[in-house]
């Protein structure tokens, strides 16, 4: 008896994996990070890179239906002894407002407003000699070398939670979308559950893989 | 060879995810068509275009607010505003079919001189002077940020008399609700289905969550089938196990009797069974032994039989053909012959007597009062301590006399023995009628049957008296047998003794048949 719970089980796994698998994006438009150059500026160690095909013809349309998009910048600066020395992640967002026809560019600090895409994706699809660490703080004759990763993610969890909501029951009131206090703990956690099979794609399809930079000392970088 | 447990849960198995492979595809098909009516490319063209059609309806929306605000500045209404800082009736009719709006109207060093509201607008974001200060350079008439989302459109415009700057008029003005609502809404559902966009397969998505949920049930389901298939089967197998048992001999076996269902029934139908196989048993072990023995007393009586009658015949031709005179040898003959006469005539009474034993003769059946037979029987033994309790209702049925006579005789003459050996003591003999079974019961006060005998005592030529051949209790137990009724002995030593005599109408009635 164990033996056959044991086969149905193994076969059951085998077949969702199966399918997780064939559900897996191409390699096709794949982001990828280009042209990233260390260089030394107002004593620190800075970067610049380029993203290409982070804004895929799916996200701009996304982001023009007035969706905020989230960019997340994963920077890290290793010794030759694959130790990190410096770790920084970078969140930026970006976002259209259809009713003022305008984007904006958000750092952690500061946004940028502009009225054509061009620009919004010049801002948000590259690092222009982003500060990291002062110099100061680096072996000056030690070898290094840059990792760095991108993603976006164009649907923030709670629009996906509204839109698995409103997969559930399309027929509720839009102000009544995503808001938990009208669902019993049943539905929530069904609604969770939907969620989690229909949405569990979005994570992997917009990340680029890690970029790694050739080793460079800091004497050799161009101020 | 599979046991009816891995059956059942072979066959729960089946039952339970068969439908899966077929359930999936109607599901993933029907949930495919529910998807597509709703959400497809037409749907989502036309959000689109839904979506784009608000924007630019809201576009000139603006673009009126703006070119309305540029004409406000120029009329000298709006100038006496600012020369004055008093708002006359006439702005209201000025502005009154663009309503709801509010003017805000600010000096040339962003102060607040005036405001004039027309129609209402309780949320209408307030104009600050932080607000205001950046637009006291500008030369033209231009929207202001939006403050607030798309509920209210705020534009500007200096206001100047010749080459004078007057100060700056803010103009809010507020969104047709019903169309910031409609327009919200198509925005809305657009958003969702960009927002779909970037899930995976719907379809799957929505059938992994029904496997989800379906598995756990499932397995929690098997689990409880093979917990009640194992409460089902368990009885089955000890059963199994059970008629191993007794198939190697012992018949003390017995089922554990749980419930009253199906299974309790089985198990208590078993044990039945057991106890009559065992009589069965028990009782054709009796006939063989009966046939042995009767076999034996046949080959015993014809053996002995034969050779009499030449004993008695030559005894009797030499005691006649003595002719001598010696008085004491014919004494002596005389005396002989008497004694040879006497044992041939016992060894005849035996050989009768084994006759009888090995014989089967057919039942006589008739029927007949049991009651008036024992008062027969208690009339020959009237001067003995012999009392009956006869029951008036007893009903007659049928049996044969004779042998039913012979039984009575038997059973008293053995209560007669054991009295006298004890020397004190009663005979009882009592006839009960319930409901299909007629009883007699046999009582004495004897010296009553030891225990290690009792399993002995009805079998043939087993005998605890001197001179007893052994015979009366195996011939009682045939006789009564032979009427398809039971006997049974209930015996205490030195208290007395008691045989129960059980026979059953119908079976009476049967026989009775058979015999005619």
């Amino acid at each position: 008896m164990r033996k056959i719970v044991n086969t149905f089980l193994f076969g059951l796994i085998v077949t969702c994996q199966t399918q997780l698998v064939f559900a897996s994006p191409g390699e096709d438009g794949k982001i990828r990070i280009e042209h990233v150059s260390p260089r030394l500026v107002d004593e620190h160690f800075a970067v610049s890179a380029e993203f290409v095909n982070l804004f895929s013809d799916k996200i701009v349309s996304t982001i023009r239906s007035g969706l905020k998009s989230v960019i997340q910048i994963e920077i890290q600066v290793r010794n030759d002894a694959q130790k990190d020395v410096f770790h920084k992640r970078i969140l930026r967002t970006i976002s259209f407002d259809i009713w003022e026809q305008r984007y904006a560019v958000s750092d952690a600090d500061t946004t940028r407003f502009v009225t054509e895409f061009s620009d919004a994706k010049r801002l948000g699809g590259r690092l222009q000699d982003k500060l990291l660490i002062p110099v100061a703080r680096l072996n000056q004759t030690g070898k290094f070398f840059i990792r760095m990763k991108v993603g976006i993610n164009p649907i923030s969890s709670r629009q996906a939670a509204r839109a698995s909501d409103w997969l559930l029951d399309p027929n509720q009131r839009q102000e009544y979308v995503a808001s938990e206090n009208r669902s019993s703990t049943f539905e929530i956690n069904l609604n969770r559950l939907v969620s989690f099979f229909i949405s569990s794609r979005k994570q992997s399809d917009y990340i680029s893989d890690w970029f790694v930079s050739p080793v460079f000392r800091m004497s050799d970088l161009n101020k | 060879m599979k046991s009816i447990r891995t059956k059942l849960i072979i066959a729960l198995l089946l039952i339970t995810l068969f439908p899966i492979v077929p359930i999936y595809y109607l599901v993933k098909g029907l949930l495919q068509q529910s998807l597509e009516v709703g959400y497809n490319e037409n749907v989502a063209t036309a959000l689109e275009s839904a979506s784009s059609l608000a924007r630019d309806l809201y576009g000139k929306f603006k673009q009126e607010t703006l070119s309305l605000t540029e004409d406000l500045s120029a009329r000298s209404e709006i100038k006496a505003v600012f020369e004055t800082r008093l708002v006359s009736s006439g702005i209201d009719s000025l502005v009154a079919k663009h309503a709801p709006l509010r003017l805000d109207f600010f000096d040339p060093a962003g102060a607040l001189l005036n405001s004039a509201k027309v129609g209402s607008m309780p949320n209408a974001p307030q104009i600050y002077r932080n607000d205001v200060d950046p637009l006291l350079e500008h030369e033209k008439a231009n929207l202001l940020d939006a403050i607030g989302g798309n509920a209210f459109i705020v534009a500007f415009a200096p206001v100047r008399r010749g080459q004078q700057r007057l100060g700056t008029l803010i103009l809010t003005r507020g969104v047709d609700e019903t169309f910031s609502k409609r327009a919200n809404s198509v925005v809305n559902v657009y958003q969702l289905f960009k927002t779909l966009d970037f899930f995976g397969d719907l379809s799957e998505g929505f059938l992994l969550s029904f496997l989800a949920i379906y598995i756990p049930l499932a397995i929690a389901s098997v689990s409880l089938f093979i917990y009640f298939s194992r409460k089902i089967t368990s009885p089955l197998l000890a059963l199994v196990e059970g008629t191993k048992v007794v198939a190697a001999g012992d018949w003390s076996f017995r089922m554990p009797v749980r419930s009253q269902d199906e299974i309790g029934q089985l198990s208590a139908a078993f044990n039945n069974m057991l106890v009559s196989l065992k009589e069965k048993q028990e009782q054709v072990i009796s006939l063989e032994k009966m046939a042995a023995w009767r076999e034996l007393a046949r080959v015993l009586a014809h053996e002995i039989k034969n050779p009499l009658t030449p004993i008695q015949l030559t005894v009797q031709q030499m005691k006649d053909q003595y002719g001598g005179e010696d008085p004491v040898y014919a004494r002596l003959i005389d005396e002989c012959t008497d004694i040879i006469n006497d044992e041939v005539e016992s060894l005849c009474k035996l050989v009768r007597e084994f006759s009888d034993f090995a014989r089967m003769p057919r039942l006589n059946l008739s029927a007949g009062s049991l009651n008036e037979l024992i008062e027969d029987v208690a009339r020959l033994y009237a001067s003995e301590p012999f009392q009956i309790h006869l029951d008036a209702n007893l009903p007659e049925f049928n049996f044969d006399s004779d042998k039913m006579r012979q039984v009575l005789i038997n059973l008293v003459q053995n209560g007669l023995d054991s009295i006298r050996e004890k020397g004190s003591g009663e005979i009882q003999i009592e006839t009960v009628s319930r409901d299909r079974v007629v009883e007699l019961i046999y009582r004495d006060t004897g010296n009553g049957v030891p225990d290690d005998i009792r399993d002995k005592i009805f079998e043939p030529y087993f005998s605890t008296k001197k001179n007893g051949m052994g015979l009366g209790l195996a011939v009682v137990k045939r006789i009564i047998e032979e009427h398809g009724g039971t006997i049974s002995l209930q015996s205490e030593a030195a208290v007395g003794t008691t045989f129960v005599l059980r026979f059953e109408r119908e079976v009476e009635n049967r026989l009775s048949e058979s015999v005619a």
